[in-house]
């Protein structure tokens, strides 16, 4: 029995490997990226003005890995409040992101595009809703001009309070109404929102563009209780060919002021190439038994 | 079967502890058969532990104390005039539950519940240590039990595992000091939803049972049957509280502070009664003793 070739590009987030994007970590994060043989490399663009485009797309290009780009908005840069400065300030973070994620190569810009990264003190309005989807609408189509596809990442209720669930995604997509915004499924999140691992992949669909696979404490893959199994399950029922990419933080590698922004104080993990290997694996396996039998 | 008080958190009909909401959550927790109520002691001072006491005395309906300690009190912090609050709060967290004839105060009491921007220093934890430690003491005094309940991630930097409020408790040395767990928050840390019950063992003192997404229970992805067969097949004879929040119960400043911006449900009474029942079959269920006999009138 030959092993079948997967369906999915596998990814890895950088912050398994490194605290910071400066060159040096950059390039250290593509060497084992491609070490562990995953197809791409997610990079997050909280720290887009350290970053150096031109470096980073020739270490991607030479190691013939994929780059996809995530990042999260602040609560003074925020498409989804009421006033309209702080929408603008917002709109040109993301402005600004997808342009670099075009220069880096790559087709997939996702995230919390539609809000800020955090815990909200009051529930969301409808001038803020209607902001954020003027905005995404705007940055999809500058988005279509350049190849890349928006993901709406849908987040836990302490990381934002515009979209929980599957069923708040597509709502919001319908609203904003391009075809290059996809939904954005997370294990990690979907573990506190939705009613179980199978239901929202059936209601997203063809419209699912991009997964990120993290245990429900984010630490190593099967060593916390997510159904796993039942979610990649959904993802062959659905026919789902996109990138799934494995994230993990443990306050041992991620940057302080990063780790404080995603509220990591356990060191669930010490040795980075050990979880990457053990996280690649853990996912081709599911691949590979997870797609329908056919008679 | 394990006999469990079955309880209710009174914020399933709102926070709001005017005499007649008390008497409105007291009358219809008692009168859909909850054995017992939990009351936010969110502040004190505006709460009559008289009017509560005759509500809960006319309804024939016991009840625990709970509160969670917030910025402006918070005992890990390293201003003395915020802790000062802190142990103030809790002391009248405390008389409040003797005045109304709770035997429980639990909740968030070690740290504020909120979203951290740093990590707990040592000095903030034996801060907190050195506040529960007298707390303790006034509560045994009244025969009130203290209950540790730890929290996810974007609600303490403290405490996020059983384990870690394990150590806590050790510390601590109080022996009226109990963990007191919610499954809503052991599914976000643990590897595994029984890992508490049996790493805590018989210092486990007090639950509250919330599903995955604080909704309904069994409507989410709590493993509902494994909890409650270990709870069973681990003795535990101590009480289980109903924990559920929906936003439309809550005014927008506690939907903020829950992170609750879903409608869950919408009735709090019809919500409650699923959740007795719910609950009763579930410890039900994990009491039966599979049997290898034949099943009568099996004639194979």
């Amino acid at each position: 029995m030959t092993t079948p070739a997967l369906r999915n590009p596998l990814g890895v987030h950088a912050l398994v490997w490194a605290g910071n994007t400066s060159s040096a970590e950059i390039e250290r994060a593509v060497e084992r990226t491609a070490a562990h043989g995953y197809d791409l490399l997610e990079l997050s663009l909280h720290d887009l003005d350290n970053l150096d485009i031109e470096h980073a797309r020739a270490q991607l290009d030479a190691a013939g890995i994929a780059v996809a780009c995530s990042r999260g908005l602040a609560f003074d840069a925020d498409v989804s409040s009421d006033d309209s400065a702080v929408v603008a300030l917002g709109a040109d973070l993301l402005q600004r992101s997808l342009q670099a994620t075009a220069q880096l190569g790559g087709t997939v810009f996702t995230g919390a595009l539609y809000s800020a990264l955090g815990k909200y003190d009051r529930p969301l309005t409808a001038a803020g809703r209607a902001n954020a989807v003027g905005v995404i609408r705007d940055l999809a189509s500058e988005a279509a001009g350049l190849g890349v596809t928006l993901g709406l990442e849908i987040c836990n209720r302490y990381e934002t309070n515009v979209i929980n669930t599957a069923r708040d995604a597509l709502r919001l997509a319908d609203d904003i109404g391009a075809d290059n915004v996809r939904i954005h499924l997370d294990t990690y999140h979907m573990n506190i929102e939705e009613d179980d691992f199978v239901r929202p992949v059936l209601e997203v669909g063809d419209r699912l563009g991009y997964v990120h696979i993290g245990e429900n404490h984010r630490g190593y893959l099967g060593q916390g209780h997510l159904d796993l199994t039942g979610f990649f399950h959904a993802l062959g029922t659905i026919g789902y060919t996109g990138p799934i990419t494995f994230e993990s933080f443990s306050s041992s590698v991620v940057a302080r002021g990063l780790s404080n922004d995603l509220a990591v104080w356990r060191d669930l993990w010490s040795d980075g190439d050990d979880l990457a290997a053990h996280a690649r694996a853990f996912m081709a396996n599911h691949l590979a038994v997870s797609a329908p039998a056919h008679d | 079967m394990a006999q469990n008080r079955i309880g209710i958190h009174a914020g399933v009909w709102g926070f709001d502890w005017s005499p007649a909401s008390a008497e409105r959550a007291i009358s219809s927790a008692a009168s859909l058969g909850y054995d017992l109520i939990e009351i936010p002691a969110i502040d004190p001072g505006r709460h009559s532990a008289v009017d509560t006491r005759a509500s809960l005395r006319r309804h024939g309906l016991e009840s625990t104390v709970s509160l969670a300690l917030t910025t402006a009190d918070d005992i890990t912090s390293a201003d003395g005039s915020i802790v000062a609050r802190g142990e103030r709060r809790l002391l009248d967290a405390v008389r409040f539950a003797a005045d109304i004839g709770s035997r429980f105060v639990g909740g968030v009491v070690y740290s504020a519940m909120g979203r951290y921007s740093a990590p707990a220093s040592a000095e903030g934890r034996d801060g907190s240590l050195a506040v529960l430690r007298r707390v303790a003491v006034a509560a045994a005094a009244d025969g009130i039990t203290l209950g540790v309940e730890y929290v996810n991630r974007y609600e303490s930097n403290l405490l996020n595992t059983a384990r870690q409020t394990l150590e806590f408790l050790d510390e601590l040395d109080a022996p009226n000091a109990v963990l007191h767990l919610d499954t809503f928050h052991a599914h976000v840390e643990e590897a595994d939803i029984t890992d508490p019950v049996m790493l805590a063992g018989d210092r486990l003192g007090y639950i509250h049972a919330s599903e995955s997404h604080r909704g309904p229970l069994g409507t989410g992805s709590l493993d509902w049957p494994r909890l409650t067969r270990t709870l069973v097949a681990e003795g535990y004879r101590g009480d289980i509280t109903v924990e559920t929040f929906s936003s439309a119960m809550l005014t927008d400043d506690e939907t903020a502070d829950i992170g609750v911006w879903r409608r869950l449900w919408d009735d709090p009474d019809r919500l409650a009664a699923h959740s007795l029942d719910y609950l009763r079959r579930q410890l039900h269920e994990a009491s039966v003793v599979p049997t290898s006999a034949p099943l009568a009138g099996s004639d194979h």
